[in-house]
């Protein structure tokens, strides 16, 4: 594979997408898993393919779909608890499965049927363009940013909303900006894993990390390379055995988590509970 | 004395429910409030009202002479640790330095020195100096508590409002506690939520019985109709600490 890597384009625009890809993943992920935002996440990521849907409808690109999609559902999702009362849970169920029945409806408008759906679906990171390295490019540095010059904001946010509140923290800010930052990821993975495969990437990582250290930021850059592992390896996997990149890489994260939980479970009884509870 | 506090013709209700119906309290500098009332008789919510919490509510509410929202810094806030937020990775150290947020909330903020020298002697005087590096999911709940209250004198406030600081902890915890406060007192306002009707009186300078409206509101003694106001029922009014003894003796009062 290493020398194919060499002449491939798609190969190469393989590895740099895992690796972008698991930039955001890490970051973000640690988020979610803290914030206990992974309803929302995969409420944001079914509904970007409603976007995608409405891209090929409309002769765009369908990223870009997902991306207005999922933007729009992490602001609106908030927005309508808010207003109207019912439980975030029951929103998101409800936006989650929206999301997929109007991709379905626009794909069933356009004559024919798009032959790479199921790239999106379930993710193709062989099949990843130039065009979309450079829009996962853009939405990693926009989550790079923020996330970096606002950490102690964050942290203080995840730890104790009421806190922040308190000593004057534009709570509600940071908190769309965050929703807003989700989507992004949701978008980013798309190409990687595909939306029904999103929850893994996102969770398995930071839960992996989160046994080593106990320290946000370094959970975050653990995430990452965690997430840098699994990608290429299974793209390895993906590419040397011809099976499915996305099914490969959440396998090998899925298994690897419950494997090492498991061995550390066995060995160190002890231990396990006091990583656990930080 | 200066007025630190002052609400007039507070009325605050969750959808329909009235949580708090025409309140009028003024606190001054150098106070030590305890607010007593049965569950659901709105001392949270006061507490939060005063801190800018609550979205909504008619009346005035001024804090040192500005609207909540716009006294942050000068407010601490100890929230009732028994939320467990405390699985959050997280040390002590960060915590407290927490506190510290409130003056530098731009972007790429770093803690100076002076904040780390403040957070320090903080920690040291509460005695939490040794666990600065321990997650907060590994303190006990007087360590947390303390390690709350920290975080709350980190913003250098000159007002302090704990939530139910002693809930759950055991005689020895709430006594240190009570006179930590009781010593931060001397520079500060205090205002503090409490069920514990009597451990409160050897240290609070004036209490507040709410149950909906304010049923009473000055010396820490009680008498039997007030508490029959407030909780509906007379209360067992046995004071633990036998010094100090603030509730007065039982006596057969024949009402006339």
């Amino acid at each position: 594979m290493l020398k194919d890597l060499f002449h491939y384009s798609f190969l190469q625009h393989a590895v740099i997408s895992a690796i972008l890809a698991s930039i955001a993943c890490g970051i973000i992920g640690t988020i979610i898993l803290e914030k206990k935002l992974i309803m929302m996440s995969g409420g944001i990521a079914h509904t970007a393919f409603g976007g995608i849907g409405l891209g090929y409808f409309l002769g765009i690109e369908p990223m870009i779909g997902a991306l207005f999609f999922s933007i729009l559902a992490a602001l609106a999702i908030p927005q309508i608890q808010a207003k109207t009362g019912t439980s975030s849970e029951v929103i998101m169920g409800m936006f989650w499965s929206l999301g997929m029945a109007l991709g379905i409806l626009f794909i069933a408008l356009m004559p024919g049927y798009p032959p790479d759906l199921p790239s999106y679906l379930f993710g193709d990171i062989l099949t990843v363009t130039s065009f979309d390295i450079r829009v996962m490019v853009l939405l990693n540095l926009i989550i790079l940013a923020i996330i970096s010059s606002l950490y102690q904001q964050y942290k203080t946010l995840l730890f104790d909303e009421e806190f922040a509140t308190v000593i004057g923290l534009p709570v509600s800010l940071l908190k769309n900006l965050l929703f807003v930052l989700i989507a992004l990821t949701v978008v980013i993975l798309i190409r990687v894993v595909g939306i029904i495969l999103i929850i893994a990437l996102l969770t398995v990582p930071p839960s992996i990390a989160k046994i080593f250290t106990s320290n946000l930021k370094k959970i975050m850059l653990l995430s990452s390379c965690l997430g840098i592992v699994f990608c290429l390896l299974g793209l390895w996997c993906s590419y040397s055995l011809q099976i499915p990149s996305g099914a490969a890489i959440i396998i090998l994260s899925v298994t690897s988590y419950l494997m090492l939980s498991l061995f550390l479970k066995i060995k160190k009884p002890g231990k396990i509970s006091i990583s656990k509870e930080s | 004395m200066n007025e630190c506090i002052e609400i007039k013709n507070l009325n605050v209700y969750y959808d329909n429910i009235c949580a708090l119906e025409d309140i009028n309290l003024t606190i001054f500098q150098g106070d030590f409030l305890g607010i007593i009332g049965p569950n659901g008789g709105g001392k949270s919510t006061l507490l939060k009202t005063i801190l800018g919490l609550v979205p909504s509510y008619s009346g005035t509410v001024k804090v040192l002479g500005k609207p909540p929202h716009k006294a942050d810094s000068s407010m601490g806030y100890v929230p009732q640790f028994s939320k467990a937020y405390n699985k959050f990775p997280i040390n002590v150290q960060e915590v407290v330095l927490m506190g510290r947020l409130c003056h530098k909330n731009k972007i790429f903020t770093k803690f100076s020195q002076e904040d780390r020298k403040i957070t320090e002697s903080i920690m040291e005087d509460l005695h939490i100096s040794h666990l600065q590096k321990r997650q907060i999911s590994q303190l006990s709940g007087g360590q947390l508590q303390r390690v709350m209250i920290a975080r709350a004198l980190a913003i250098r406030p000159r007002l302090l409002l704990l939530d139910e600081p002693t809930a759950s902890l055991d005689t020895e915890s709430k006594d240190r506690i009570y006179s930590l406060l009781h010593e931060l007192n001397k520079s500060m306002t205090i205002i503090l939520v409490t069920h514990d009707l009597t451990a409160i009186s050897s240290y609070v300078k004036n209490i507040a019985c709410l149950n909906k409206k304010l049923h009473y509101h000055g010396e820490p003694e009680l008498n039997n109709t007030v508490i029959k106001k407030v909780f509906g029922c007379p209360v067992d009014l046995l004071a633990h600490g036998v010094p100090h003894r603030v509730l007065e003796e039982h006596k057969e009062v024949k009402h006339a």
